[in-house]
């Protein structure tokens, strides 16, 4: 079990809710995303807490070294953060524990990312039409 | 050196817009040179570099600052007075962005930035006569002046453009003037300025990454893909096929038709060994810097941000070694071409590995060695284990399906095209009628049918 878990692009918080965490926070770029994930999210008797906000604005959103699980989903494509890859490390970066784990799950054919950090596991399964690549870095 | 950027964004529109990789990938190699103010600029110390901002966009404090802050480098912001808070709009032609306002102004001084003059409407000085305009546009709101207590001292010339009359102005209100093309290195009142774009590198070497397979094809996607993902990206990727008889030959020749620029393949026709493809490899690709890996390895994606800077930092240093679970200079350091062809190259021996009898001849002639204090290499475990071949496996498959999409759409492009229609017409006038010719009949239907709807 993790202490803090920050889930990035999280969505309606289907993932969020579940996070093997003490506390979890999600973000999302979308306002009406995370009224839905607070609705859905009100009966669980779990720390969650959902916050709008988008992957480069983390650094105004959290203190630095404040989770020890970050979950990002969906989110570091070219399409949504153009040639940003190395800004979006940074932010995760900084808001990451040292130890930390850092766990990436995005549609293979779009995905163009890889953390500075070591990869433990690395996994491929189908979805949809697509692949996934599930990463799982440790810091 | 004074560099002049504009806007940091993750997309760039025009030139003025550096994108925010490139712009890590800049501020990456500066850390073999030192960063200062203006203030502490000296103008014969070819080492020190300044940063300034010219506008000054919000984009610098939303994309440019955290990653100064993260080098720990100070930044000059070339203020125009009445741009605060505005828009661009005034400059045609050029995407839309907004200036700092007076609370981002603030945040970025916070951030190590300082505040310095462009102007008050950003004019052609040397087309203003009236002195007393002259001054005016020089001198700086309290307002604005009041936001950083260090700063406003320096002038940047509105479009690089003075004249005697405006220089001796600014000499008495500035403590020195930046112009870009119009001045010179060595004249305080007129310095010149580098215009940075995407593709300007700081870093005068250049970095070559060699991948030699030897049937490791179903390990080599996931080995490039870790070389093409790096921060700092090498000059040349050159994968090595010593006469395989798997895929990889196929692999090696799609990553060079999509990465043209970047990927070369080469092929041996006859197994040559690991010592004459690497001696040739080395020579093939000729890059300042040179290093190995092998395809069934993968760098962690800052292995040439971390290795290139100890090379730029120090001349003597020949080999730039990462940790690994011992503490040894292994095959896939970093190294200096120079050095390489000094001690010889590779040379066979029975005794010791190969690259570790080059390194100690290396080191023999007086170069040195040093450690990069962090573990960059992932090695990878193979035909052990069941669950490694599985992953390289989906790697494989997925690059198959790039490659299955990339034909289906070149297909589709020509059998639209005109050459083809009619090559079959010449080919099979009966079926390319039939076939076109209900294609017509569709289309004509249909517009047809789309008139009487609209009578």
């Amino acid at each position: 079990m993790f202490r803090s878990a920050l889930d990035i692009g999280c969505g309606h918080g289907f993932l969020t809710r579940d996070l093997p965490a003490t506390k979890i926070i999600g973000v999302d770029i979308s306002n009406k995303a995370i009224e839905q994930a607070k609705k859905l999210s009100s009966t669980t008797k779990r720390m969650v807490s959902y916050q709008q906000g988008d992957l480069f604005s983390l650094g105004t959103l959290f203190k630095a070294d404040q989770f020890d699980l970050a979950v990002i989903t969906g989110v570091l494509y070219p399409q949504y953060i153009g040639q940003a890859n190395t800004l979006a490390y940074y932010h995760i970066d900084r808001v990451l524990k040292p130890g930390g784990i850092l766990v990436s799950v995005h549609i293979d054919d779009w995905y163009t990312a890889k953390f500075p950090y070591l990869m433990i596991k690395q996994y491929f399964y189908n979805y949809l039409t697509y692949m996934h690549r599930l990463e799982i870095y440790t810091k | 050196m004074i560099l002049m950027y504009h806007k940091v964004h993750p997309d760039s529109p025009s030139m003025w817009w550096v994108t925010v990789d490139q712009f890590y990938r800049q501020l990456s190699e500066l850390q073999a040179k030192t960063v200062v103010y203006l203030d502490d600029y000296d103008l014969k110390n070819p080492d020190q570099v300044v940063i300034t901002f010219d506008g000054v966009y919000d984009n610098v404090l939303y994309y440019a600052a955290p990653l100064l802050k993260k080098f720990g480098y100070p930044f000059e912001l070339f203020i125009t007075g009445d741009y605060v808070e505005k828009n661009n709009r005034f400059d045609v032609g050029e995407a839309p962005a907004t200036f700092a306002s007076i609370q981002q102004l603030t945040e970025l001084v916070k951030l190590g930035g300082r505040l310095q003059w462009h102007t008050r409407s950003h004019p052609k000085l040397d087309q203003i006569t009236d002195l007393g305009m002259i001054k005016k546009e020089l001198s700086i709101p309290a307002k604005l002046k009041n936001l950083d207590p260090k700063g406003c001292k320096w002038l940047a010339y509105p479009h690089s453009v003075f004249n005697s009359e405006t220089k001796k102005i600014a000499h008495q209100m500035f403590k020195g003037s930046l112009s870009v093309i119009h001045g010179s290195d060595d004249d305080l009142d007129a310095l010149n300025r580098v215009t940075v774009l995407n593709d300007t590198s700081i870093r005068t070497s250049s970095i070559g990454v060699i991948i030699p397979s030897y049937n490791y094809g179903s390990f080599l996607v996931e080995a490039v893909e870790s070389v093409l993902r790096q921060t700092v990206k090498p000059t040349k990727i050159l994968i090595v096929d010593d006469a395989s008889t798997d895929n990889t030959q196929e692999i090696g020749r799609a990553y060079a038709r999509r990465y043209p620029e970047l990927v070369q393949f080469h092929r041996n026709q006859i197994n040559q060994g690991i010592i004459k493809t690497f001696n040739q490899s080395v020579n093939h690709i000729n890059t300042n810097y040179v290093c190995f890996l092998g395809a069934d390895n993968r760098f962690k994606s800052d292995y040439i941000e971390k290795c290139a800077i100890v090379l730029d930092q120090d001349p003597a240093v020949a080999i730039a070694y990462t940790d690994t679970e011992v503490n040894f200079i292994h095959g896939s350091s970093l190294y200096r071409k120079a050095a390489f062809d000094e001690a010889g190259g590779y040379i066979p021996s029975k005794k010791r590995a190969e690259d570790h009898g080059l390194f100690m001849r290396m080191i023999e002639m007086g170069w040195t060695a040093k450690r990069v204090p962090d573990l960059l290499l992932e090695y990878r475990q193979h035909s052990k284990s069941q669950a490694n071949t599985v992953l390289n496996s989906f790697a494989e498959l997925n690059f198959y399906k790039k490659e299955y999409y990339t034909a289906v759409t070149e297909l589709s492009k020509i059998k639209s095209s005109k050459f083809w229609k009619l090559l079959y017409l010449y080919k099979e006038p009966k079926k390319a009628l039939k076939h076109y010719l209900s294609l017509l009949l569709t289309k004509v239907v249909s517009k047809i049918n789309h008139q009487i709807q609209r009578l």
